[in-house]
């Protein structure tokens, strides 16, 4: 072999071996990404009975476990115990707590981002959830380090738990089957009820006062608008792993009047937020507006809007017209 | 002299505010005085403004007066007398000075009641914004229903049957 000849064929053997490490990453970082995705479509559509175990602690570390029955069949579902559930079908909730009903209709205005969109997944291995083989996914955040993990039926795709970690590694909350009976069975779910008039409507544009960022803090995206019938705007965000709303009420928060929480100031702004079995809870003020927002991402995720929402308004008609001004010469 | 025509029609002198603070008066004037005060806030008001002012002069420092100046005082050339050799000039009305005291002190008791007036519109007319304390348990379900939607229905639907939002 001639010098040339050779140093090609060693450039050739290194472009293989690099190649053949990093394949394995990229299809285990899009399998995790499609079994995410996957999970979503047959959350709907896969029959099944099963009990699911929430745990969480809330801001004082105090810890809590309750159970509650699930239930599903072609779209339809039923999640609850007793006279407080959720029935739904399609793109229609219905919750019941003791003869008080609430509905929503809900279609997504603009696509979601895709899960890996904010967070780094990947398949972090394989166990057994409720009796059934699955397979782990974890979502990193930008430091490497894991803040939740997905385990999804290693037949169906069906999500059976998921957990929430602190930036320790700790779980603080997480839902789960402990019992799911799937395949060939007809599980009993009612049929859902008419919503009601009191179910929030969507609009495509907030009335004024109201602030409509299209994203917030962490790569959260818009994805609609909402006018509940006490006069309340909800804003619902994705950042394509985890979903956060944002309500708005105008006033003032009455601190005097809120539940004892997690309170002090964050950017400059004094709130008070809570960790519960659903997520996390923050609210403060601003701009004339009490603002509430809930999200089902590790808390520090959640809390970390309050400092720049709203700060880059793009829907009032100041933006119009600066819109209008500066559009013709690029100046976005 | 401003005089005020109480509701016997006897006039009173405000002049005898201050006469009154140095417990100038006799008994029967004392006497007049005090009933006057009983019978109007206004006379009241400027008691005290009076009062104040005085408590104020009181509490400037003294200063020594330059050398010579009493001399040039008792020579008659003190300040800009021109050809008033007599000084008369600058011999002070008290009485005109009294009533244009008297008259500062009504204009601070205008001001004090239009101040007292711009609060009492700010706090007691003037709209402020509505106490609110959001419904958090109602919050949190609307936000797990619509995100249902989006997501996972068991995952997100599960916590807000097990516990109510605090």
């Amino acid at each position: 072999m001639t010098r040339r000849g050779f140093v090609r064929t060693a450039a050739a053997a290194t472009l293989l071996a690099l190649v053949a490490s990093a394949a394995p990453t990229a299809v285990a970082e899009n399998r995790a990404e499609a079994l995410v995705r996957h999970a979503r479509r047959v959350a709907t559509h896969e029959a099944y009975t099963g009990v699911v175990e929430v745990y969480w602690q809330d801001q004082d570390h105090r810890r809590y476990v309750e159970r509650v029955a699930a239930r599903g069949l072609g779209g339809a579902f039923v999640v609850g115990r007793g006279d407080r559930r959720v029935i739904g079908h399609g793109d229609e909730r219905l919750a019941q707590d003791g003869g008080s009903d609430v509905g929503w209709t809900a279609k997504a205005e603009h696509e979601a981002p895709a899960p890996d969109a904010a967070w780094h997944l990947k398949v972090s291995g394989s166990g057994i959830v409720a009796g059934r083989p699955v397979t782990f996914v974890e979502a990193q955040d930008r430091d490497g380090r894991a803040r939740a993990v997905l385990a999804l039926d290693a037949e169906s795709g069906q999500l059976l738990e998921r957990q929430i970690l602190n930036r320790r590694g700790d779980i603080v909350r997480s839902v789960a089957f402990v019992q799911i009976v799937t395949g060939a069975i007809r599980p009993a779910v009612p049929i859902t009820p008419d919503s009601g008039e009191s179910a929030p409507v969507a609009v495509d544009e907030v009335p004024n006062g109201f602030l409509a960022p299209t994203t917030a803090h962490a790569g959260y995206e818009l994805l609609g608008r909402y006018r509940h019938a006490d006069g309340s705007v909800q804003l619902f965000y994705s950042d394509g792993l985890f979903t956060l709303s944002v309500f708005e009420q105008q006033g003032a928060v009455d601190w005097d009047r809120l539940p004892p929480g997690r309170c002090g100031p964050i950017a400059d702004h004094r709130t008070c937020s809570y960790d519960t079995a659903s997520g996390t809870i923050v609210v403060w003020s601003r701009d004339g507006l009490v603002l509430t927002a809930i999200g089902d991402a590790p808390s520090d995720r959640v809390v970390a809007i309050v400092g720049d929402f709203g700060d880059e308004n793009d829907s009032g008609w100041t933006a119009d017209i600066a819109n209008f001004v500066l559009g013709p010469f690029g100046w976005d | 002299m401003s005089d005020d025509v109480n509701d016997t029609g006897a006039s009173f002198d405000e002049s005898q505010l201050s006469a009154y603070l140095d417990d100038e008066l006799d008994a029967e004037e004392r006497v007049f005085v005090e009933g006057q005060l009983a019978d109007s806030p206004e006379l009241c008001a400027l008691l005290d403004d009076v009062s104040a002012a005085r408590d104020a002069v009181r509490m400037l420092p003294t200063v020594d007066a330059p050398a010579g100046f009493w001399d040039r005082v008792l020579a008659g050339d003190a300040g800009d007398a021109g050809d008033d050799t007599n000084g008369d000039s600058n011999v002070v009305d008290l009485g005109e000075a009294r009533t244009r005291r008297t008259g500062h002190g009504r204009r601070w008791a205008a001001l004090s009641s239009a101040a007292a007036a711009a609060v009492f519109v700010a706090v007691v007319l003037v709209p402020h914004p509505t106490r609110v304390t959001p419904h958090l348990s109602d919050l949190t379900e609307s936000h797990a229903e619509r995100s249902s939607v989006q997501n996972d229905p068991v995952s997100n639907l599960a916590p807000v049957s097990a516990a109510s939002a605090p």
